[in-house]
């Protein structure tokens, strides 16, 4: 299982939220694409999406996926960046009673319960409240 | 010690987990009394949080603080004693995750709680001599305390990350010298493969701890020509709340200028990160013109002793990234059974 | 583009397995259980077949057997034939007949068997949590911890709040599915279930139950499939496939304009009601795709038998059990008849076929002419619209 290297492939998305814009007519998309999925078009650029945004959705997952037994219930929500571009990410550093829609959330990288063969660790991203 | 040339600190950011446990709490499960607990509560990372998660948030504030790109920054040294590999460096992800690769330097250091300064002065030298233009210096930990032992309660989780560059009006503090000072005294270690560190009681207070912070204090005065009264702040490593004040004592520096950089009460001992976090939150509050003394303990042993100089930069650059008052202020407190989950205390 | 066939195609048998946790039956057994059924019943050898589809999403990952179609081919002893896997998530079984309808349509081939097999009883909870996360987007998903169970239940708060119903309500989805399988002899679960068990059951995502999501099983339901001239030589009772149509959104669902707009659903359903030509309230029936409860009810409004934001007033009308004037589900849906993942678009065929040839005993459809079957993959990122009409 070539699990490492996709991991390793991965890894600036999830380090640093970078996506890509679409030269051409502009749209965002994160993760990354290969081909602008409005206008077809090929040119690409890299770019960084805002690390501050709004929590617009979220839920408590409760039933767990392979790994992750030991720290249910967690959340899964929906940001909002500040460019607008949205993406589903873990929610941390927050109590299931005290999230609320609409709290202001930034890029935080955390630890996965998931370890790759040979027990590598995965980063990835996730979204906490703000401090200020 | 002198560099060449003058080097100064450009941008500080800290990190300090969400999660307190009060002492009083470890200590009705272990069944201690009460009164003599030696901090009121300590930080505990969460599940999801290690030394590299901690280094990288600490970093991106220093980044903020310091308003450079981060592929500016010609080195990443991370020190720490909770190195999630033994052999694979945090400090290449933290690079990797804060935009500095590849054109970088990158390493781990180690030396108990004072890894943090020894990438200190590892940072100066590289910057004074021109080899690069940053250097990013982070001491960071989320170390274990063995269950019921006395270190239970003071091993906390937390770090800071201090971006060096040469002196300039962008620095908000520069570096008037510093001065090391290393023996080999086993007061407190851990064996690799070892889960739990040893520690040899009251061995840890005269002999190793008192003896190295003050014996690197006066050295760097000697050297610099400076007397305990031309400082306005004492920061110290902080393994608990009361040998700080006694090292001031022994200096000769009154309680008052110590305080400002105490943190332990709220955090407990973060290692690698309490004196970093101690000479953040004293930049959090000092003018322009101040003169901070810093003095980290790593046991093994030795003391790591630096005089700052605050300058006029510190009064725009401090308000662009959180305080550490304010992760002082964000806390949320939980039981042992959910500390000793978050910590895989319970072997599954 | 529409499927415009050049000659109409038939369903003339079809074999199939109760839905259960099947631990005595492998994948082969499962498979060559319900293939001999539909052969069987059509008084027709393999040898007679042209060759075979398999219809399957997940036994790679669960039983790690890889190239299936070729493997279960060899069981039914099919040398010198065609067998081809078809893997689309929980639209295999649907993608996999609409595949077989186009080689027998185009003239391509004339006897087709396609059957969707899939066991998931021998994954553990958190490894089918994982499986059935396997059909997004694993370089978005892999190293996050985001869930299908997740992103359902973000599409459900949505859902929820655009129209401002009780989820008491949108639950009834589920209670519609278990009044139906009461009698019916191949669901998994036959029995009642009430709205306070459902909202009284442990949480998947709040707020989705556990008793409102899909019921992962075993089991393999099979359909032979012909050139409708042949199905009457062969003087057996048979079904038309009036249309079968297939149309793609956006996978990531971030990446959707409105995450209950479900394009890809009401594309892929129009066309198939203009090839076939009929209306919405034309149908006698319909089988949809309700891994959530909360999904099932934005089925009934994409696929036009209700109003936007009206899912749940016509689940609660009545009008959608097997009395009233649009029944759904008609055997329990993926929740009670239950959702052995690749085969689910196969077994809906089957019934549809029971349905049309009135053959649904306790579950009939009083004068079941024409019906429809939803299968969906990701959120309805691929979506398959088969139609099925009785005939002769």
């Amino acid at each position: 299982m070539m699990a490492t290297s996709a991991y390793w492939r991965t890894r600036l998305h999830r380090y640093r939220l970078l996506g890509n814009r679409c030269a051409s007519c502009g749209k965002v998309f994160f993760p990354p694409r290969l081909l602008c999925s409005y206008c077809g078009s090929t040119k690409l650029e890299e770019c960084k999406l805002p690390e501050r945004g709004r929590l617009v959705e979220y839920t408590v997952v409760y039933s767990a996926p392979k790994g992750y037994d030991a720290v249910v219930p967690y959340v899964v929500g929906i940001v909002e960046l500040e460019n607008g571009v949205r993406v589903v990410a873990q929610i941390t550093d927050v109590d299931v009673n005290e999230i609320k829609e609409g709290m202001e959330v930034e890029l935080t990288i955390r630890k996965l319960p998931e370890q790759l063969e040979g027990g590598i660790i995965c980063y990835t991203y996730k979204f906490r409240p703000v401090i200020d | 010690m002198r560099p060449d040339d003058d080097v100064g600190i450009i941008g500080y950011g800290v990190y300090i987990p969400v999660y307190r446990i009060k002492t009083a709490e470890i200590a009705r499960v272990w069944g201690k009394f009460n009164d003599d607990l030696p901090v009121e509560e300590k930080a505990v990372a969460g599940p999801d949080e290690d030394a590299v998660t901690i280094a990288i948030e600490a970093a991106r504030y220093a980044i903020k603080r310091a308003g450079i790109r981060p592929d500016e920054i010609g080195a990443v040294y991370v020190g720490t004693e909770s190195k999630p590999y033994a052999v694979k460096p945090c400090s290449t992800i933290v690079a990797e995750a804060i935009g500095a690769t590849p054109n970088v330097l990158a390493a781990d250091y180690e030396f108990a709680c004072k890894a943090g300064t020894e990438a200190f002065q590892a940072s100066i030298g590289l910057v004074a001599s021109g080899m690069v233009e940053y250097s990013m210096a982070i001491g960071v930990d989320t170390a274990q305390g063995r269950p019921a032992d006395a270190l239970e309660y003071t091993t906390g989780s937390g770090g800071g990350a201090f971006i060096f560059a040469k002196k300039s009006d962008e620095t908000l503090a520069y570096v008037e010298g510093s001065y090391s000072f290393v023996t080999d005294t086993p007061d407190f270690w851990r064996r690799d493969g070892d889960r739990y560190p040893h520690h040899m009681g009251r061995f840890t207070g005269e002999p190793a701890y008192f003896r190295h912070t003050v014996m690197a204090a006066k050295g760097l005065m000697s050297e610099l020509g400076l007397r305990p009264s031309d400082f306005d702040y004492a920061v110290f490593h902080q393994p608990n709340c009361k040998f700080p004040l006694k090292a001031a004592r022994y200096i000769g520096i009154p309680e008052d200028k110590v305080k400002p950089g105490l943190v332990c009460s709220m955090i407990g001992n973060t290692y690698s990160g309490s004196s970093m976090i101690g000479l953040a939150a004293v930049l959090d509050v000092a003018k322009p013109g101040d003169r901070i003394l810093l003095v980290s303990y790593g046991s093994g042993a030795g003391s790591d002793a630096f005089s700052f100089i605050v300058q006029d930069a510190i009064e725009e650059k401090r308000g662009r990234a959180p305080k550490v008052s304010a992760f002082l202020s964000r806390r949320k407190e939980i039981d042992y059974s959910i500390y000793a989950k978050f910590r895989n205390k319970i072997l599954m | 583009m529409k499927c415009w066939p050049m000659r109409d195609v038939a369903v003339v048998s079809i074999g199939y397995t109760r839905v259960s946790e099947h631990w005595e039956k492998s994948l082969k057994g499962l498979f060559v259980e319900a293939s001999l059924k539909a052969l069987e019943s059509a008084g027709l050898s393999a040898k007679s077949l042209d060759g075979i589809y398999v219809a399957n999403s997940l036994s790679g990952y669960i039983q790690g057997q890889t190239n299936l179609a070729n493997v279960l081919a060899d069981s039914l002893g099919l040398y010198g034939k065609f067998a081809i896997s078809i893997d689309a998530g929980g639209a295999s079984g649907a993608l996999a007949i609409h595949e077989a309808y186009r080689d027998v349509a185009h003239g391509i081939r004339d006897l087709v068997l396609v059957c969707g097999v899939e066991k998931m009883s021998e994954a553990s909870p958190q490894e089918i949590m994982s499986a059935l996360t396997s059909v997004q987007d694993q370089e978005q998903f892999k190293y996050t911890g985001v869930t299908v169970h997740s992103l359902a239940a973000l599409i459900y708060k949505a859902y929820l709040k655009r129209y401002k119903v009780r989820q008491e309500d949108v639950v009834l989805m589920s209670v519609v599915d278990h009044e139906h399988a009461l009698t019916c002899s191949h669901a998994q679960y036959p029995f009642r279930l009430s709205v306070e068990a459902i909202m009284d059951s442990a949480f998947l995502a709040e707020p989705i139950r556990v008793l409102e999501a899909l019921s992962p099983g075993d089991g393999a339901a099979a359909i032979v499939m012909c050139p409708h001239e042949m199905a009457k030589e062969l003087g057996l009772p048979h079904v038309r496939v009036a249309a079968s149509e297939v149309a793609r959104d956006r996978i990531n669902l971030m990446e959707r304009e409105d995450l209950l707009a479900m394009r890809a659903l009401v594309e892929a359903s129009r066309r198939a009601y203009e090839v076939a030509n009929v209306k919405p309230s034309d149908l006698s029936f319909a089988e949809l795709y309700d891994d959530y409860s909360v999904m099932g009810v934005i089925a009934l409004e994409k696929l036009g038998l209700c109003d936007p934001g009206k899912g749940v007033e016509l689940l609660k009308s009545g009008e959608v059990t097997l009395k009233g004037s649009m029944p759904v589900n008609t055997f329990g849906g993926l929740k009670a008849r239950g959702a052995p993942l690749g085969a689910i678009g196969v077994y809906q065929a089957a019934e549809a076929f029971l349905q049309l040839t009135n053959n649904a005993s306790q579950n009939q459809v009083k004068g079941a002419r024409v019906g429809l079957t939803h299968t969906s993959c990701g959120f309805n990122s691929m979506v398959v619209i088969n139609l099925f009409e009785a005939c002769c």
